[in-house]
């Protein structure tokens, strides 16, 4: 599904990322764990198309698709998606309409006919009930007003709603306590299935005790240093970067 | 003083003495001119006007529409009357109460409603309307009481209720050019009471100047919503000027949409007299061409235990120019005051002009109290954030544009009130190319 190749970018002339090579297929969970400032972040940037990032060498093909033409809207209708680390506010956008044009414009990508405001009612109380969410995230404005946690929710519940190929998940335990989290990696887990995949993006082992990737990738200054599976979180949990840092 | 101010001056206090014989409220409208000539028509640096781009006015030959109430159109009435109040409307004709078009049958028992005249034949309440009128700083409140005739009075029964909102329907019908009206309203909300009044400011023709004057009192423990649209078409004049008293425990919240004009100034004075009064004021306008919108508000907490909330949003395109000039002021004593000032402005040209001017004036030393200003363009953060779920950035744009107005509007707890003013005021975005969502 996803296929990044030998990728260096960065911002504002600094590379950041410096040669990543990663491939996703569907129905995988991966992580990519790492310590602050070493360009787990950038990666999310980049591949959701954020235009303060740039792409100097090397390629990410996603369903055969040159990743790297595709516009950050035509990325989204395509099925990728990122919940943010840090969601922005938008007061005066209702979430649910917000999540209706969302869905209709998808819908419209893939050819098929738009759902009016009373079908959507139900498509969203679904997600919402799947997601034991509660009724506010329905009549409040996108994110405004939100606690760390309820942003994370409200991202988990575009997720659901929008139902990507490929989610990426930047941080999306930073900022939360337990309880926040259980229910967060739950929805994520209720998301995840054969046909698509997840990417998630943390710098604690916390949250991949929750999702259980099943593999997991060590991004340090730019460059994954170490792959494996499951058992290597374990090992962070253990040891920490410090080994990495050194090296 | 300039010979342009000397010469509007003379002539409106002239108009006045012909005017006078005829006034069915004589000493109010005395003492109004006494106060008229002794504030003096505004020039370029007064206080109160620094932002107002008042020339225009100030030249212009008005019509004062004095003598008895013109038939009014009932189909145009209807069209501005919302589902919801057509048996609890009260509706001004340039200025005059139109005791056929307007229905409170709906309210029996709750609410009365009577004309200014009436209400003032009593000596206290003269006695108050006069009192009101010798401290008043506006001077175009003044001008209003100098020539109004065929107000209302409107008083909310105490422990009264009603479930239905009062909207009150300000018309003006044009006709001839330069036509100037003075809409007086007065209500007074009884203890315990709770009400949803929506005042609807609308209009046709074009010239016409609207200077109204609305006085709210709202009782120990009463509640009153305002909801505001002014919807005067755009080379119309449009001041208010709104009053309001809050006793103890007493709520006042406002939502107030304006779609400005040649000249469009809201000036709110507030007074929170009483311990635990409370008051929001949220205010939207969006502007185009050479249009112009001004809050003026003072907010004064007179009493301990005291809040306030002030939220402006503009959105100016063209060469528009707005302003929001607002202070809270804590009076001596009134401890454990809150109080917020918030004025956000999005520029959609380079040359339209936003002013802000938050005060505070704080005599107490246990008070919370903060203000703030913002002047910037659309947020590209939020742009994106809706790119990466997949909308166009044309749409995404389109939707903050309209949601940015609508984070005040959306305030308005009568939905079709608060439907109209957002077609009032994001059909200009349609027509500045931004495709609504």
């Amino acid at each position: 599904m996803l296929e990044i190749k030998d990728l260096h970018a960065g911002l504002e002339g600094m590379e950041i990322l410096k040669g990543i090579s990663l491939t996703l297929n569907k129905g995988e969970i991966h992580s990519i764990m790492g310590p602050n400032g070493h360009g787990k972040s950038t990666l999310s940037k980049i591949l959701i198309g954020h235009p303060g990032f740039s792409v100097t060498s090397g390629s990410i093909a996603y369903n055969g698709k040159n990743l790297l033409d595709l516009s950050p809207e035509q990325r989204a209708l395509e099925g990728i998606f990122l919940a943010y680390q840090y969601p922005v506010e938008i007061p005066g956008v209702n979430n649910a309409e917000f999540l209706r044009m969302a869905y209709n414009a998808k819908l419209k990508h893939q050819g098929k006919e738009l759902v009016d405001p009373l079908d959507f009612e139900d498509i969203l109380s679904a997600k919402m009930a799947l997601l034991g969410m509660d009724e506010k995230y329905r009549e409040r404005s996108v994110n405004e007003g939100f606690s760390g946690g309820e942003k994370k929710k409200n991202e988990i519940l575009q997720m659901a709603v929008l139902e990507p190929q490929l989610a990426v998940l930047d941080e999306i335990d930073s900022g939360l306590d337990i309880d926040a989290l259980k229910i967060v990696a739950e929805g994520v887990n209720k998301l995840a299935n054969t046909g698509n995949a997840v990417l998630a993006i943390t710098h604690y082992p916390r949250l991949l005790q929750y999702i259980k990737p099943q593999h997991v990738h060590v991004l340090i200054r730019g460059k994954i240093v170490r792959s494996g599976g499951y058992d290597l979180a374990d090992e962070l949990e253990r040891t920490g970067y410090d080994r990495y840092l050194q090296s | 003083m300039t010979t342009a101010i000397r010469d509007a001056e003379s002539k409106l206090l002239e108009l006045h003495g012909k005017f006078r014989a005829a006034s069915s409220l004589l000493p109010l409208a005395e003492a109004a001119a006494l106060r008229f000539a002794a504030l003096r028509y505004p020039g370029k640096k007064h206080e109160m006007f620094t932002f107002a781009r008042l020339n225009e006015l100030r030249d212009t030959a008005f019509d004062y529409r004095t003598g008895p109430p013109k038939a009014a159109d009932a189909g145009l009435a209807r069209k501005h009357i919302y589902a919801g109040c057509d048996k609890s409307v009260i509706v001004m004709v340039d200025g005059k109460y139109d005791a056929g078009l307007s229905d409170v049958s709906g309210m029996t028992g709750q609410v009365s409603v009577v004309p200014l005249e009436q209400y003032a034949s009593g000596e206290a309440n003269m006695r108050r309307l006069v009192a009101d009128i010798e401290t008043e700083t506006d001077v175009f409140a003044c001008l209003n009481s100098m020539f109004s005739g065929g107000g209302v009075a409107v008083e909310i029964k105490k422990g009264a209720r009603p479930v239905a909102p009062l909207q009150i329907l300000h018309l003006s019908t044009g006709g001839a050019p330069n036509i100037a009206t003075s809409p007086r309203v007065v209500m007074d909300a009884g203890a315990d009471s709770s009400v949803q009044l929506i005042i609807r400011f609308a209009g046709i023709g074009e010239g016409y100047f609207v200077n109204s004057v609305c006085d709210l009192r709202i009782g120990e423990g009463a509640a009153v919503h305002l909801s505001q649209v002014q919807g005067d078409p755009a080379r119309a004049w449009h001041f208010s000027k709104t009053r309001v008293f809050v006793a103890k425990d007493g709520r006042f919240d406002a939502v107030s949409a304006s779609t400005g004009g040649r000249l469009a100034r809201h000036h709110w004075e507030c007074r929170l007299q009483g311990e635990g009064a409370a008051l929001t004021l949220r205010a939207a306008s969006i502007l185009e061409g050479t249009e112009q919108a001004h809050h003026y508000t003072r907010v004064h907490h007179e009493k301990p235990n005291t809040t306030s909330y002030e939220l402006y949003k503009n959105m100016l395109n063209g060469s528009s120019v707005s302003s929001v000039d607002t202070t809270v002021t804590v009076h001596p004593g009134a401890q454990l005051a809150v109080s917020e000032q918030l004025i956000n402005n999005l520029m959609l040209s380079e040359t339209a002009k936003a002013n802000t001017k938050p005060n505070l004036t704080i005599f107490a030393d246990d008070v919370k109290c903060k203000h703030g200003a913002t002047v910037g363009r659309i947020d590209e953060a939020q742009v994106f954030y809706l790119m990466s779920r997949g909308l166009s950035e044309k749409l995404a744009k389109a939707l903050l544009t309209t949601s940015f107005a609508k984070s005040v509007l959306n305030a308005m707890p009568h939905k079709p009130a608060a439907e109209d003013a957002g077609k009032l005021l994001l059909k200009k975005l349609e027509a500045l190319g931004i495709e609504l969502a």
